[in-house]
């Protein structure tokens, strides 16, 4: 029990001070940590939805651009206030994804991942085709820096913090809804549909529930990209978008919220580990994956978990006789 | 809007049919056999593709390099299917699409270094002049194509209705364990299936390569609607597939003609997930048994 | 003093056919309030169908299904099982994904008490941590009555397969079900097993749980149940008490009979 809070304080701590530590020598490596929230954040929803309520979802990528838009036209074209785009973009998603879950999941495997990866293919067609809107195909340029109650927060340094902060707050809400009655009644959705009606357990309102929560914080991540990048273009809204999410999330391990966080980081820094040679960099993420679903299908997060057992049975024997299951 | 114009989409429309109705048997085959819907299929595609670019630019003659390409993407389907996804056949549908997924940007990936990010075209197979339609360009090409799609359709059927081997294999898409017992080799089954698939893409990409640049990850849209195609057919049958996968071709073309490309995918796609919805509630009404499809 | 016997359950009329074939074709029957009912006949007789129809997990296509007076044939299984029925599966339908424990399993069975959601989570967890701990200490009780309680934080996938029915059995009795659908529990449990359960069965009637059992055991049927209804072929040929049962012609033919044999389908 220790162990887990230690952990994770030391991950608090670690990036709490990020930004006057290793962020310091370069605002590039305070921008990287800001992608890396935001997609951690865009990670654990979707595990939610798909490694919790077992629903194979292509279409975070629709509600990532929905945040994103909504927010990148309301603050440039509007002048209206970062947080309040965010709120509404998170209501409008909220609404839409209600909409279109209700309907949609009712689909199940391959049908649902078919017709959720449409979900994106419209949504990305409506960006370019709604020119007046939202720019089209060359994109929606001015978005202005986040600001709070007046503070502009122009800096990675002071952006990082607003990224990291929302980021914390999203995998602890999904970790609040796993670990309770909640995450039970997903994992029995995700087991046996039918059983689990006999039990009470109205599965489309807690699939579309489910649906809604993880469309809600796409669209918060993406709302915090709009304001990163200060442009947006609607090739980084794709299908690609959505396959490369799910990817995240099976290869870090699916169904544990840590694993598909840890996917995140990995595939967003493998382009920085394989500059050089980036174009083996598809190849390679192709093999890892490979090798992970056929050795290792708890994903890296298995994988460290295993090396971490490994580690603290080596260091002392006490920690391990306790046996505490997670 | 004249005729002219409205021939010209037609034959858009035929060649897009044709690649659709292509991939889609293609998907159909693989899924019939083998339960899984692959995500790498498109990969075929381009390797077909750029597999005769490559082979005729060394100056292998049009129709060996055609062959010696089909050749390779059999292999290659094979090949993938033995060592990637039987050991993941058992595992829950998430697994198995995010592995066809790892292969299909394995594969890119692949592509990528072999072929580089440029586009590369080839020649068409017989003449570069258009025929004139009623001043619609009707391009050789397309011609080409038609006649290589319905001859691959032949070539399906025959195999499938004629040879012991395609009847095997319809005997373990309709009812494996059966088919076991009766001594079919569902190992076997399962390798060809993923050959005729991967061959199948293979020659979609080849025949439309003089039409189109062909680049690396050219392969993902033809593969995308071929899943719509597959799933407006239900995954019924061969001849489905091949209907809708025209349906399909036709309804985008005439949307890209006379609006735009946009609104084609958007409708497309719509027309995917309302087909679908339709299903589901025709279906739900007589069981609860809630595999995929 | 009188006792006037309600009617828990009252099917009336019910037929359901799945491409063309009929499998319950015009049933009718009755289940009186704290009973054991028993629907027995050969295999493939529509009996599971009938189950499946009660629960609410397929639609019929005509008659109508009272429980307690009101009808539930249009209602969805859920709204069926909040209304006080539960079931459990001849083919077991225990949850094994995401590394579940018989223990979380039994849980799942209170969610008509605790009412889990997702705002619930994440905003009143000091009030779902009470509820929690009450379905936990009612969870170990249910496990203690049936004798599993060692296998608590174990994967269903570990135990036996009489076990394994148990864990299913905890489950449906965890939301203090007003009627209980069982579909061949003693199927596989060897004679001690069959006593023991049938023990079980009589506690949980004492309880004020009427129970319908479809079951091919005839120890079970002819010692535990006090009404029969016979169904085969989708049609009902006899009904009655485990006597008169016995001495029907028409069972004796369904179960055994020439004619059963030669009408070959």
């Amino acid at each position: 029990m220790l162990r887990r809070y230690a952990t994770g304080a030391a991950i608090l701590i670690f990036l709490g001070l990020y930004p006057v530590t290793f962020g310091a020598t370069s605002t590039y490596h305070c921008a990287i940590m800001i992608v890396l929230g935001i997609y951690v954040i865009l990670a654990v929803s979707l595990d939610l939805l798909v490694g919790f309520a077992g629903q194979l979802s292509l279409g975070h990528g629709a509600f990532y651009a929905i945040g994103a838009y909504t927010s990148g036209i309301l603050t440039a074209t509007y002048q209206m206030s970062p947080t309040g785009a965010m709120v509404i973009g998170a209501c409008l998603t909220g609404v839409i994804a209600a909409i279109l879950g209700w309907s949609v999941l009712s689909l199940k495997g391959y049908y649902l991942a078919m017709a959720t990866m449409g979900l994106t293919a419209i949504t990305h067609s409506v960006i370019i085709g709604w020119q007046s809107l939202t720019g089209g195909a060359s994109g929606l340029r001015d978005v202005p820096a986040f600001h709070l109650f007046g503070l502009a927060l122009e800096s990675y340094d002071s952006y990082y913090y607003v990224v990291w902060i929302l980021a914390i707050l999203v995998v602890l809400a999904c970790l609040a809804i796993v670990r309770s009655p909640m995450g039970r009644t997903l994992m029995a959705l995700h087991s046996d549909e039918a059983a689990a009606s006999t039990l009470g357990i109205n599965c489309s309102f807690h699939k579309t529930c489910t649906f809604v929560a993880s469309a809600v914080f796409a669209s918060i991540a993406g709302s915090l990209y709009a304001h990163y990048m200060g442009f947006l273009a609607p090739d980084d809204f794709s299908i690609f978008t959505s396959i490369h999410l799910l990817v995240m999330v099976f290869l870090g391990g699916v169904g544990t919220l840590y694993g598909a966080a840890l996917g995140a980081i990995f595939l967003k820094l493998l382009p920085e580990l394989t500059h050089t040679f980036q174009d083996y960099e598809l190849l390679g993420s192709g093999i890892i994956l490979i090798l992970i679903l056929v050795f290792m299908p708890q994903g890296l997060w298995g994988l460290l978990s295993i090396a971490g057992r490994k580690m603290l049975a080596h260091l002392s024997v006490q920690a391990e006789s306790k046996g505490v299951r997670q | 809007m004249d005729i002219s114009q409205i021939i010209q989409f037609t034959f858009s429309g035929l060649t897009l049919g044709s690649i659709y109705a292509l991939m889609a048997v293609s998907l159909s085959i693989v899924y019939k056999v083998s339960r899984v819907i692959s995500f790498a299929q498109g990969e075929f595609f381009v390797f077909g593709a750029l597999t005769m670019i490559t082979l005729t630019g060394l100056g292998v003659w049009a129709p060996i390099a055609f062959l010696l390409s089909i050749l390779v993407a059999a292999l290659l389907g094979a090949a993938i299917e033995q060592t990637l996804i039987r050991p993941v056949l058992n595992s829950p549908l998430g697994t198995i699409v995010t592995m066809t997924i790892a292969v299909s940007l394995a594969l890119r990936g692949l592509a990528l270094l072999i072929w580089g990010r440029g586009s590369h075209t080839s020649e068409p197979f017989s003449g570069v002049e258009p025929i004139r339609i009623m001043e619609a360009a009707l391009q050789m090409q397309v011609l080409w194509i038609l006649g290589t799609t319905l001859l691959a359709l032949l070539v399906i059927w025959l195999f499938f209705e004629k040879t012991m081997l395609g009847i095997a294999i319809r005997a373990v898409a309709d009812n494996s364990f059966g088919a076991s017992l009766m001594g079919i080799s569902i190992r076997k089954v399962n390798l060809l299936s993923w050959s005729w698939g991967s061959a199948l893409g293979a020659v979609a990409g080849m025949v439309v390569a003089p039409l189109y640049f062909i680049q690396y990850a050219s392969g993902v849209l033809p593969m995308v609607n071929g899943f719509i195609a597959i799933a407006i057919s239900g995954l019924r049958s061969i001849p489905a597939a091949v209907i809708a996968g025209f349906f399909l071709g036709f309804v985008e073309a005439y949307s890209i003609g006379f609006v735009s490309s946009q609104f084609a995918e958007i409708i497309v796609f719509t027309v995917l997930i309302v087909v679908l919805m339709i299903r589901t509630k025709t279906a739900s009404r007589t069981s609860f048994d809630e595999k995929g499809m | 003093m009188t006792k006037t016997t309600t009617q828990l359950l009252e099917v009336e009329d019910l037929t359901k056919a799945f491409s063309g074939v009929a499998a319950i074709n015009g049933v009718s029957f009755t289940v009186p309030q704290g009973v054991i009912k028993a629907l027995i006949g050969p295999n493939g007789a529509g009996k599971t169908t009938m189950l499946n129809m009660i629960s609410g997990l397929i639609r019929p296509d005509s008659g109508t299904i009272l429980f307690e007076g009101n009808g539930i044939r249009r209602s969805p299984p859920h709204e069926i099982s909040r209304k006080g029925i539960g079931r459990t599966f001849q083919l077991l339908r225990l949850f094994t994904t995401n590394n579940a424990t018989v223990l979380e399993n039994v849980l799942l069975g209170a969610n008509n008490l605790i009412k889990p959601n997702i705002l619930k989570s994440v905003f009143l967890r000091r009030v779902i941590n009470a509820q929690e701990q009450e379905a936990r200490e009612a969870a170990f009780e249910t496990l203690r009555f049936l004798g599993i309680e060692d296998t608590a934080l174990l994967s269903p996938l570990a135990l036996s397969f009489g076990k394994q029915r148990m864990v299913e059995l905890a489950r449906a009795l965890m939301s203090s079900p007003k009627l209980l659908l069982l579909d061949e529990p003693a199927s596989g449990l060897n004679d001690a097993e069959v006593d023991g359960f049938m023990e079980t069965l009589l506690t949980i009637r004492a309880k004020g749980i009427t129970i319908l059992v479809i079951e091919h055991n005839m120890k079970v049927v002819m010692n535990l149940a006090e009404h029969i209804t016979v169904i085969d072929f989708g049609e009902k040929i006899a009904e009655g008490t485990p006597y008169e049962i016995a001495s029907n012609p028409n069972v004796i033919r369904a179960y055994l009979g020439d004619d059963h044999i030669s009408e070959g389908e």
